[in-house]
């Protein structure tokens, strides 16, 4: 477990760091979020006593890192992109490390293996690509069989393969218990991995909870098409929804899907799309980093809830999602026009799309009420493509 | 500790710039100590220097300090076992190079040089905890040993590299103010070497 409270670091009247308190427990991968310079990787240094805060606590396991016994059989980290000698073949910096921290040099060879290095592991390090080095920063971490891992950019220089493999790798973790903390300027690059989230802007935590409650903290869009939009538009509203169009459908806040679908079937409108948006999650963060938006939860909630199903148990990859075809966008005005709504009705009738099956509430699926809003997606359509 | 001094001793033997660099320095010694056991002795005491500074700057140039302090937190203790490599590298390479001193009838040449050459090691390690670049540090000490030692003080006075000339010719109060000198750095070392570590 990792546990930050009150911790500081000012560097002359600069707080670099100013009373960020988190937790980070086993069995979860907690994200560590903030924009470039936003005190992510002093907070981690000083966790890794690499610095010395000002003030405040920094542990693991209860104590400060300084006081493990053999801290990297407890704590494997990753820092920056990749740290190791230029000169030093792949394996002879892992055997370095290995004689180090007293592991057997065997499993120098089986980590190599591990990390898609055993091929490369004769070669420099300097002449590693940057992916090749975060592999074998990965490695490194990884000696000593560590419970703790703290991860900080891990996904610099990585390709869509390498993030992958990081991201299955980093849960495979959390599941056999272990705790995961991991930093990263970009919450959609983290939002398929992490559990738990703390967002930090400039030194103080704004937000720290579970990542569903971050979702669920955003207003949930819902995307309607139906055949008379005005008859719609009103019985939205007086169903106390707010309502507004992109000029081709309704944008709907404030219902959930069965219940759109519901208030359609009884004003007698036939539906051609019922979609529920997924929130734009790096929206949210740019909100939260720049105080834009209130605080949906707690700051600096210590303790997310373990027994919280992950998120990326939650939220599917987008490899799951069905991609939906560009259209044509029409105006507001041309929406409620009946030539537009007869070429509408034409247009829909003609289309075979997956995202627009309509969803009657006799065919709607019963939807767990603590289930995230993505889990909601009735057509599997996102439109804003963030995740 | 002594996963620490094996450790940077392995390092240093498949670094292939510092492999390469000791044993183009261990054939100079060699050869000058077919020329002049004192030759030998000069390039042993530099060279011992120049090992104990750049097996201490290589870790912060390349940032694997931080590998090294997230596996070894205890600073001091690693700080021990990096001047017991500096002073193991610096002796093994005195010891090898200069072994046709030591048959040729200078043995009490090489046994004196055996003496001061880890204490020079020493020092460059501790004052490489201290700066922790290694260009500044050389060429600063350089400058110091030209202008203010040789130029200044005409190597007359008991400061570091004047101690040394002297210790390494025998003169045991100049090997004690050498050895003093190699000690204060060390202690300034084991304060320096808690500052923070820079991973920008």
């Amino acid at each position: 477990m990792i546990e930050l409270i009150e911790l500081t670091k000012a560097y002359g009247r600069v707080r670099a760091v100013d009373g960020v308190t988190f937790t980070a427990v086993p069995g979860r991968v907690t994200g560590f979020l903030g924009l470039n310079g936003s005190g992510k990787t002093t907070t981690l240094r000083m966790l890794l006593g690499l610095s010395r805060p000002t003030s405040g606590q920094a542990l693991i396991n209860k104590v400060r890192f300084q006081e493990l016994d053999n801290p990297a059989r407890q704590v494997g980290a990753v820092l920056e992109q990749g740290i190791s000698h230029p000169g030093q073949s792949g394996r002879a910096h892992l055997t370095t490390q290995a004689l180090l921290i007293g592991v057997d040099r065997a499993r120098v060879d089986v980590l190599l293996e591990q990390v898609g290095l055993a091929a490369a592991a004769e070669q420099r390090c300097g002449d590693y690509s940057l992916g090749m080095r975060q592999r074998l920063a990965v490695a490194t971490a990884l000696l000593g069989e560590p419970q703790v891992l703290i991860l900080d950019e891990p996904a610099n220089g990585l390709d869509p393969e390498g993030i992958a493999w990081l991201r299955e790798l980093l849960r495979d973790h959390a599941r056999a218990g272990g705790t995961v903390l991991i930093s990263s300027h970009l919450l959609a690059e983290l939002a398929q991995l992490i559990d738990d989230v703390v967002i930090i802007s400039e030194g103080t935590v704004r937000y720290a909870a579970p990542l569903s409650e971050l979702y669920g903290s955003a207003s949930a869009r819902l995307r309607i098409r139906g055949r008379d939009p005005q008859r719609l538009w009103r019985a939205f509203e007086e169903a106390g929804a707010t309502v507004d169009t992109d000029g081709y459908a309704l944008e709907v806040i404030g219902l959930a899907p069965e219940d759109a679908g519901d208030i359609a079937f009884e004003a007698g409108v036939p539906l051609y799309e019922l979609a529920s948006d997924a929130p734009n999650l790096e929206q949210i963060f740019l909100n939260l980093v720049a105080g834009d938006a209130p605080v949906p939860a707690p700051v600096a909630a210590p303790a997310p809830d373990p027994g919280s199903p992950p998120a990326a148990d939650l939220f599917p990859a987008p490899a799951d999602l069905i991609p939906i075809p560009s259209e044509p966008p029409i105006s507001a005005e041309s929406l409620i026009s009946s030539e537009t709504l007869a070429s509408s009705e034409t247009r829909a009738s003609s289309e075979t799309r997956a995202s627009s099956e309509t969803r009657t509430p006799s065919e709607a699926a019963p939807i767990e009420a603590d289930a995230a809003p993505e889990a909601a997606v009735t057509t599997a359509t996102t439109q804003e493509g963030d995740r | 500790m002594i996963a620490v001094v094996r450790s940077e001793l392995y390092r240093l033997s498949t670094i292939r710039s510092s492999a390469f660099s000791i044993a183009v320095f261990a054939a100079f010694g060699i050869i000058f100590s077919v020329m002049s056991a004192d030759m030998w002795a000069l390039l042993a005491g530099v060279s011992a220097f120049g090992f104990g500074v750049t097996g201490i700057t290589q870790h912060y140039q390349h940032r694997t300090a931080v590998l090294l302090y997230l596996a070894r937190p205890k600073r001091i203790q690693v700080l021990l076992a990096q001047l017991l490599t500096t002073v193991i590298v610096s002796l093994g390479f005195a010891a090898v190079s200069g072994v046709v001193v030591l048959f040729s009838g200078d043995a009490d040449v090489y046994l004196r040089t055996l003496t001061v050459v880890p204490i020079m090691g020493l020092l460059g390690a501790a004052m490489a905890i201290v700066v922790r670049r290694a260009t500044p540090l050389v060429v600063g000490f350089a400058v110091w040993v030209i202008f203010i030692e040789a130029m200044y003080f005409r190597m007359e006075q008991p400061l570091p590299f004047s101690a040394y000339l002297d210790a390494a010719g025998g003169n045991g109060r100049a090997l004690v103010q050498f050895l003093g000198w190699a000690l204060a750095a060390v202690v300034a070392a084991t304060f320096s070497v808690r500052r923070d570590v820079n991973v920008d």
